[in-house]
């Protein structure tokens, strides 16, 4: 219905549409593009080296970044909550402390993590692998490096939470943190993460039958994921 | 500066957060003859690269963590003048390439192939030869 030049509800609606597929394209190609460049890159230099070391750094090199964009794909996928991207298997009674030592080793935490967690959730232990990573990550990336993790039974399961110390984001950010893409477009130009780390983990979560949410506790931040126990 | 052999070797600081674009760098930049001064894992850790080691130029990533090139670059301008910058980004978007030519910094996108930033790295250390 001409409003007399005022945009209608429907014009807005694609406009917004057009706004979020843009940027879409805009993160994923920023996503894609260091590891696609990388593998180009040690492929020509691989042509052109001559001694075993360098060969073999190249190599590695090459399989590592192949590995990165699957994952990479794989975690949009999942992140926008298409189904078959999710990891497949039968749930399973998973240990959380050995996890999240060896996941924070990998991610080069500092020392000091604090693990109390003698709760064990019920899930797919690849998902559960996935969604500590996340969440882990979030928490060196954004955070002091001062992290505690505790795990204990509730009543309908088994409650995951990751504390850290840093700048604690404002209600609004916590609020919105697990949507995917939720950092503006200019913090994603200009500082590394994508924002989809805590959607992944989300909806990882979800498929199992439980949540992740974020939020405060005096000066820290929170991660809190549900699972079933 | 020439390209004759006779002169002394360009020398380059890498400064990116991902150990495999190092990696690569390092390889690819010394295959093409430059020295590599030193690398870095962030923009603090470039700003003490450059300071030390005074190379000819600097490879800075734009997005690290703890300080990313963007707040590097002021920085470095003011204690390591004598040190040419390239922005050596994966996606430049508008903000990207207005702040970078407002710089007056050559800005050049991740690539496989790396003969464009090695003219780039020549042609700046010619210059403040």
């Amino acid at each position: 219905m001409d409003t007399g030049g005022e945009p209608t509800d429907a014009a807005r609606a694609l406009a917004d549409v057009d706004a979020i597929r843009r940027r879409v394209v805009n993160v994923v190609g920023h996503a894609l593009r260091t590891p696609v460049t990388t593998v180009a890159g040690m492929a020509a230099a691989l042509e052109s080296a001559t001694d075993d070391d360098t060969r073999s750094m190249l190599i590695a090199g090459l399989s590592r970044n192949a590995d990165r964009v699957e994952s990479l794909l794989d975690e949009l996928l999942v992140a926008a909550g298409v189904s078959t991207a999710l990891p497949v298997g039968e749930p399973e009674r998973v240990a959380v402390e050995p996890i999240v030592r060896d996941t924070w080793q990998s991610l080069e935490g500092p020392d000091g993590l604090a693990v109390d967690a003698p709760a064990a959730p019920f899930v797919r232990a690849r998902a559960f692998e996935r969604i500590v990573r996340m969440i882990l990550d979030n928490a060196l990336k954004y955070g002091d490096g001062n992290v505690a993790v505790r795990a204990e039974a509730i009543a309908n399961g088994v409650r995951l939470e990751v504390e850290s110390s840093g700048p604690v984001p404002s209600d609004e950010e916590l609020a919105h943190a697990c949507e995917l893409l939720y950092r503006g477009e200019q913090a994603v130009m200009t500082s590394p993460g994508l924002g989809i780390g805590l959607a992944v983990a989300r909806e990882l979560a979800r498929a199992e039958g439980g949540d992740v949410t974020l939020g405060r506790r005096g000066d820290n931040v929170v991660a809190t994921v549900d699972l079933p126990g | 500066m020439s390209d004759d052999g006779s002169s002394e070797l360009i020398r380059v600081v890498i400064a990116d957060d991902e150990p495999d674009v190092r990696m690569l760098l390092r390889i690819q930049l010394q295959h093409e003859g430059f020295e590599i001064a030193g690398e870095a894992i962030d923009g603090h850790a470039a700003i003490e690269e450059c300071t030390t080691a005074k190379p000819h130029v600097v490879v800075l990533d734009l997005l690290m963590p703890r300080l990313n090139g963007f707040e590097a670059i002021p920085k470095l301008r003011r204690q390591c003048p004598e040190v040419a910058i390239i922005a050596y980004t994966a996606v430049a978007g508008d903000f990207v390439r207005k702040e970078m030519a407002r710089l007056r910094i050559p800005l050049l996108l991740k690539s496989g192939n790396v003969n464009a930033l090695a003219a780039q790295i020549r042609e700046l250390a010619l210059r403040s030869a």
